[in-house]
């Protein structure tokens, strides 16, 4: 991050190389538009590249900040393209089927296929309603109102469902979190330093 | 970190909702004004985001496509790094070929090239400007003839994005559209020199058809800190901006 502060394209262009499928992959689930999900990444880079100062270390790994980042800028811009589409998709938002596959493909990376398949199991061994919730919350970009709407709950039941599913999220995927900070670190000190 | 699942804060459940960005606005605001005073609730955002970001590595992983890498990294050629915001930064001559005392010999013709370049003039108009410089365009006659030049990139007000590059001198300038599309019919454009109190108008913009535009303007004041680009009704000279296009300060 050093490197980017000083306004070093190389240290921009390493930070892409390292980050950008996991982000795009991200976009791309969300936004589901591909043009949607590329404008999305370009817009977090560009956001790192101004202001490299945002992520601060003792706060997480960089990898959970940027995809943080994706996720939040992928929302955005669903909601900006209005509602019609996102209805559409409201019902796949459900599932888990849009994750990850089981029988990871070819390309798939040791670790990769590893935190995928954790994921489905996290989300799969939460309660129906509570995994709803939350699927639809991530993934959708819906808001916890919309949820209670397309789920034809109160709002504060929705709110509770989703710190439920918070709380079972951490303590299954939590070590999953530590290890994809540590793996950044190893492979990516020159980036960040 | 997991403990116990009693919590003091009475706004914790918005934590989550905070952490996937699922809030309404107010709600949103709300909590906003509440996190920096909130050691649990901030333990609890920072939590469920490191979580929500295992979530998104658990989607099918999709390679971007290629032009991607060039977008970003042209982008942000163009856009002020951490620390200098209103220009673009000017590519540094190496420490090697600059005397200690003397200021970096870089000519003003380089200089308006790589100004293009910051925008992305050359990778996004396939040869635009390169075909109007042989072309004595009115650009190019403008560098040319011009004793000096101030350069500045106008950004679009509303998206950011750079849109055209001023180059101005002592008795005319020039405007080099980047990303600027004619303007609408019965409005005109407009160049204001900026920095000196109130927006001074320099002379109305033609985008012709090869892209090239001049402003014709009866003195330029030096010095401006500033160039603005504004639209207008008809062909009148205004005397204040009606609505503003793009803007941008004066490269140091």
């Amino acid at each position: 991050m050093v490197h980017l502060a000083s306004g070093d394209e190389g240290a921009l262009a390493r930070l892409y190389d390292r980050y950008s499928r996991p982000a795009y992959s991200l976009a791309r689930r969300i936004c589901v538009d591909e043009l949607l999900a590329e404008d999305v990444v370009q817009e977090v880079f560009l956001a790192v590249w101004r202001d490299p100062a945002k992520y601060v270390a003792d706060r997480g790994a960089f990898s959970s900040w940027l995809l943080t980042l994706v996720h939040h800028k992928a929302v955005d811009a669903v909601r900006r393209e209005g509602v019609h589409r996102r209805r559409q998709v409201a019902m796949d938002d459900e599932t888990t089927d849009r994750l990850a596959p089981e029988t990871p493909g070819a390309d798939e990376d040791a670790i990769g296929a590893v935190v995928a398949g954790d994921v489905r199991d996290a989300l799969k061994a939460l309660p129906t309603e509570q995994r709803t919730a939350m699927m639809l919350a991530y993934y959708g970009g819906y808001t916890q109102r919309e949820v209670a709407a397309l789920v034809g709950v109160p709002i504060g039941t929705v709110k509770s469902r989703m710190f439920a599913a918070a709380q079972r999220l951490r303590s299954a995927l939590g070590p999953l979190s530590v290890d994809f900070g540590i793996v950044d670190n190893r492979a990516g000190g020159e980036v960040l330093r | 970190m997991t403990g116990s699942h009693r919590t003091q804060c009475p706004q914790h459940e918005l934590a989550v909702g905070w952490a996937v960005h699922s809030l309404e606005p107010r709600e949103e605001a709300q909590f906003a004004d509440h996190l920096p005073h909130c050691a649990e609730c901030a333990a609890q955002v920072r939590a469920t985001e490191d979580v929500a970001a295992v979530l998104g590595r658990g989607v099918v992983q999709v390679d971007p496509p290629a032009r991607l890498r060039e977008a970003v990294l042209v982008a942000a050629r163009a856009t002020p790094p951490a620390g200098r915001s209103g220009s673009v930064r000017v590519q540094e001559v190496p420490r090697s070929v600059v005397a200690p005392s003397a200021p970096a010999p870089v000519s003003r013709f380089r200089r308006v090239l790589v100004a293009a370049a910051a925008v992305g003039v050359l990778a996004f108009g396939a040869g635009w400007l390169g075909s109007s410089l042989g072309q004595s365009a009115p650009a190019t006659q403008a560098m040319a003839s011009n004793g000096y030049a101030q350069e500045a990139v106008l950004r679009d007000v509303e998206s950011s994005r750079p849109v055209a590059v001023v180059l101005a001198g002592e008795s005319s300038s020039s405007v080099v559209p980047v990303d600027m599309a004619a303007a609408p019919e019965g409005r005109t454009y407009w160049l204001w020199g900026t920095g000196h109190g109130e927006p001074v108008p320099l002379g109305a913009v033609v985008v012709d058809g090869s892209g090239a535009a001049t402003v014709q303007a009866d003195a330029v004041v030096p010095g401006f800190t500033g160039f603005a680009v504004s639209s207008e009704p008809g062909g009148a000279t205004p005397t204040s901006p009606t609505t503003l296009v793009a803007a941008g300060d004066v490269m140091a």
